[in-house]
């Protein structure tokens, strides 16, 4: 019982660790990532009316828009207690903190010694991939990841009435909460494939389970993307991204996989898998189901890669429990048993410090080029107070979120895709503006889109020059000459 | 244990009750009833659905007017082939019967169809003691190829009550009258017949158990079949589909395979299923007849989630009703997009600025609905015609051309005055950085627009 306690701590100690760590990453900026501005506006729209909005007048100058407000609702719903900035740089933060918790119950169904456990769920805090994606967004993963991982583990122990229940409320929020649910469908999906396949009798009540929440899943999927699945039909995987982004937006190196998830825990996790498959262990065939499905989804690239490596890092992290535990076994038969707290002490900080020292570099690279400088919403405010209402406002594509829920104008393209107008189109257009050395083919892009604002961030311009044709000034006043510079269209 | 098996039984025996009771039909033909009448009663504009289904009206409309008709002279600005003129006889024969529109006797007469196949699936189901019928018959009414079948004016709907017939009449062995049915089918779908004929004569293979001819033509008949144009690759109607299966149909049937993967009996209908749906990829038509056999999967993998012992009473009330919830939305969102589609009333407000007779270049997709408004077009989709390939590929090379010369003589070799552009049409175009007619429709003095906006006009002027 004491024993327990103190793993509760312990357990509690590395929660607030890496809550910690993210709110100090998290309250280096008054402001958010460039891509959460979207979600801040329909937060701060719930907040105020109660309602989301499904037509964006601002977005692409008018479209719809398609989403589960579910997410917006719990985080609106914290914003009646609390001021809506730290609701919402705090909330997510605790969201995302919870997979420790949950780590650290699926890690002990793999291990019996408790401090294995414990060490998957202080590494689980740290994965770079989902340390730096999550933080300072208000991304809807930092809630789908733990509740994933979660349902998962219910699964595996699934016992009484209670976690039958909690298995069907939660699969209902997953669904509800975002498409991502799909992965899990997918995971059990294969699960079953994969314990057919071996000649496993899989728990009655685990196949009851799985069929529910595989339709579940699906019927709420179909009844909220109903219009994207028809607008789209099964490339709604690529949500409707420009073929230009395409290629960048599913494509992945091992290289990149190695960076954002660490090699060390690549090599451990895979191992885990593997010795896990030779015991013929339940719990591995499923998380083994997971990383496949995110494979093969990856493989096919009908899955952004950021988004698949954060599901992947986590179940990495719990199978390579598996591996410590045989690693420890197997020092006590060698040599080196004799110094076997030193060897463990060193393994413990190089693996720790392969996550932890990536995980803080990005989040300050994160909140140093992610997020708006003072400047920028300097301009930003100074268009909203001074530019004419109905006004559309030319930006690249990462600040088109800015525009509209800092300045209040209508932006020529964003990144939230699904069903947005000729996204390709568009995206060439804007970038041909940027780019262009002849005035005559400028002018005409802006009038096609109605632009009475150009934005030039400084990595626009530095990528791409400042085009010539800006200098006229019988047809741009230039506004702001600073980083970001801003020119009026007078012709 | 022995009470669940009881329980089942006696539900088992209470539907079985519900299935022999004349109210059954009752409710199954008021579902029909108002599952066809649901797109038209939600469309927001009078005209029928369809591509095909206006050249059906039009041949109705001209059989009216001028009896036996030789020569048509709207479809390849005049041609003397006809699609099967069986339905376009019989909208006419409604009409002149009722005295009432063309349009609106097309409406009923399928109607009257979809009510017509419910009845006659009825007595099938009966006839062949399929207790899942309670469940298949509701299942095939909120299908989407059923309620396209029943409510897009097309060639098939005849055609497949008249496979209806024949299979009621062969089951009641009574052959004459079924091969009486037989004989009507082509006039209104030829390749519906032909594959009602070699289905017929594997049957009889099948019976005289020569199982190596039967395996050498049905492979042959395979390889004839994938050296057809096209992939219908489409088929979930929640996916965008314009005429598919249910996605909820193909998981639940999927889960039936895992019950059923011992049992001979559902193995031969998965095994038919497998093959129509392989001929579902490039006749997309069979997708009418491979709608029945799923249905009935997917009656016999819900009669079995309902009898087998669940070990959470919770979870099966839950997953049942899931079940249920997810075939209703797959069809009533196929009947919302049946009701959203095309024809708009755009395109006969721009054709109606166009005089009758003239000729009109647009893509094949609006070559019917142009015939129907009075004009000649260049291509439609009914592309039996010796220079099919040549006018398609004038067509595409106007999508694509730098030369204006080029366009100019393609439009005098087929004598065009107008220019439809519609979005399917101008979005071909755009993918192409605005190349092609789209670039000397907006430069060139040859053409003046006549109307803007999502279908565009554009009158050729020649020298």
């Amino acid at each position: 019982m004491k024993e327990e306690n103190k793993e509760r701590w312990v357990l509690f100690l590395i929660f607030l660790v890496v809550l910690g760590s993210r709110l100090y990453f998290v309250f280096q900026t008054p402001y958010f990532n460039d891509e959460a501005y979207l979600d801040y506006r329909i937060i701060t729209n719930i907040a105020e009316t109660g309602k989301p909005f499904f037509y964006d007048s601002l977005s692409y100058n008018g479209r719809d828009l398609l989403y589960s407000p579910v997410f917006h609702y719990i985080l609106a719903f914290f914003n009646l207690l609390l001021p809506l900035n730290f609701v919402l740089k705090v909330i997510p933060s605790i969201f995302i903190s919870l997979l420790v918790f949950v780590v650290y119950w699926l890690s002990s169904l793999l291990v019996k010694e408790k401090n294995l456990a414990l060490f998957a769920s202080l590494l689980s805090g740290f994965i770079p991939i989902i340390f730096i994606n999550t933080l300072n967004n208000i991304s809807v993963y930092t809630l789908v990841l733990p509740l994933t991982f979660y349902l998962l583990y219910l699964l595996l122990k699934v016992k009484g009435k209670k976690d039958i229940w909690k298995f069907i409320t939660l699969s209902f929020v997953l669904a509800l909460l975002h498409p991502s649910a799909f992965f899990f469908l997918l995971t059990v999906l294969f699960f079953m494939i994969l314990m057919v396949s071996e000649g496993f009798e899989v728990a009655k009540i685990k196949k009851e389970l799985i069929l529910f929440s595989v339709f579940v899943i699906l019927f709420i999927e179909f009844l909220i993307y109903k219009k994207a699945f028809i607008v789209h039909g099964i490339d709604i995987v690529r949500t409707n991204v420009p073929t230009q982004v395409l290629a960048n937006y599913f494509d992945f190196s091992f290289l990149d996989v190695v960076l954002k998830i660490g090699i060390l825990l690549i090599i451990l996790g895979l191992s885990g898998i593997i010795f896990g498959w030779v015991r013929k262990r339940e719990e591995i065939y499923l998380l083994g189901s997971l990383i496949l499905s995110i494979l093969i989804l990856s493989g096919l690239k009908l899955i952004r890669l950021e988004v698949g490596l954060m599901f992947l890092g986590t179940a990495l992290v719990i199978v390579s429990c598996v591996s410590f535990e045989i690693l420890l076994k197997y020092l006590d038969k060698t040599r080196l048993a004799k110094r076997k707290n030193l060897v463990i002490f060193s393994f413990v900080f190089i693996l720790i410090f392969s996550l932890v020292l990536p995980s803080f570099i990005g989040a300050s690279k994160n909140i140093d080029y992610e997020t708006p400088t003072n400047y920028e919403i300097l301009v930003l405010n100074w268009i909203k107070e001074n530019a004419l209402p109905d006004i559309t406002i030319l930006a690249p594509i990462e600040k088109g979120h800015l525009i509209t829920a800092l300045a209040g104008k209508r932006n020529v393209i964003d990144s939230n895709f699904l069903l947005a107008p000729e996204t390709s189109e568009r995206y060439k257009d804007v970038n041909t503006i940027y780019t262009s050395r002849s005035e005559v083919k400028a002018l005409e892009l802006i009038r096609k889109h109605n632009v009475d604002y150009i934005l030039i961030p400084i990595e626009t311009e530095l990528n791409t020059g400042k085009g010539s044709w800006l200098n006229d000034e019988g047809c741009f006043e230039g506004v702001f000459f600073g980083t970001p510079k801003v020119y009026k269209v007078i012709c | 244990m022995k009470d669940a098996s009881r329980e089942s039984f006696l539900e088992l025996q209470k539907f079985t009750k519900l299935y022999a009771s004349k109210y059954f039909l009752l409710v199954m033909l008021v579902l029909c009833l108002v599952v066809l009448i649901l797109p038209n009663l939600l469309r927001n504009n009078p005209f029928s659905i369809g591509e095909e289904s206006f050249y059906h009206l039009r041949i109705a409309k001209d059989i009216l007017s001028d009896g036996f008709l030789q020569y048509d002279e709207l479809s390849f600005s005049g041609r003397d082939t006809f699609l099967e003129r069986g339905l376009s006889y019989s909208i006419a024969s409604v009409s002149f019967i009722t005295k009432i529109s063309v349009e609106t006797s097309a409406k009923i007469l399928f109607l009257l169809l979809g009510l017509f196949a419910v009845y006659l699936l009825h007595l099938i189901f009966k006839l062949l003691n399929l207790k899942e019928g309670l469940f298949a018959l509701p299942v095939l009414i909120i299908s989407p190829a059923f309620i396209y079948l029943f409510t897009v004016i097309n060639r098939y709907a005849v055609s497949f009550i008249l496979l209806l017939l024949l299979v009621y009449f062969f089951l009641k062995k009574r052959y004459y009258l079924s091969g009486f049915f037989l004989l009507l089918m082509p006039l209104f779908s030829y390749a519906f017949t032909s594959f009602i004929l070699i289905s017929g004569l594997f049957y009889f293979l099948y019976k005289k158990k020569s199982k190596l001819l039967l395996i050498f033509l049905f492979l042959i008949l395979l390889v004839w079949i994938f050296t057809l144009k096209g992939f219908n690759l489409e088929f979930i109607s929640d996916l965008g589909g314009d005429l598919g299966l249910s996605i909820f149909g193909i998981f639940i049937v999927f889960v039936g395979l895992g019950f059923f993967w011992k049992k001979k009996r559902f193995i031969s209908l998965y095994l038919l299923c497998l093959i129509l749906f392989i001929f579902y990829l490039k006749l997309y038509w069979m997708i009418f007849i491979l709608n029945i056999p799923f249905c009935l999967l997917i009656a016999y993998s819900f009669t079995n989630l309902l009898n087998i012992k669940w070990e959470s009473e919770l979870i099966k009330e839950l997953t049942i009703l899931l079940l249920i919830c997810g075939l209703l939305l797959s069809g009533f969102s196929f009947v919302k997009s049946l009701s959203d589609a095309e024809p708009t009333e755009e395109i006969f407000d721009t054709l109606s600025l166009i005089p009758r007779g003239s000729v009109v270049l647009s893509i094949p997709k609006n070559g019917y609905w142009i015939n129907y408004a009075g004009m000649k077009n260049v291509v439609d989709e009914f592309v039996w015609f010796t220079d099919f390939e040549e006018r398609n590929n004038d067509i595409e090379t106007l999508f694509w051309t730098e030369n204006l010369n080029e366009v100019v003589s393609v439009l005098d070799k087929y004598n065009v005055d107008y220019i439809l552009l519609g979005s399917v049409a101008k979005h071909k175009i755009l993918a192409k950085d605005e190349e092609g007619i789209l670039f000397f429709l907006k430069y060139s003095d040859k053409f003046k627009k006549l109307k803007e906006g999502n279908i565009e006009l554009w009158r050729y002027v020649r020298e």
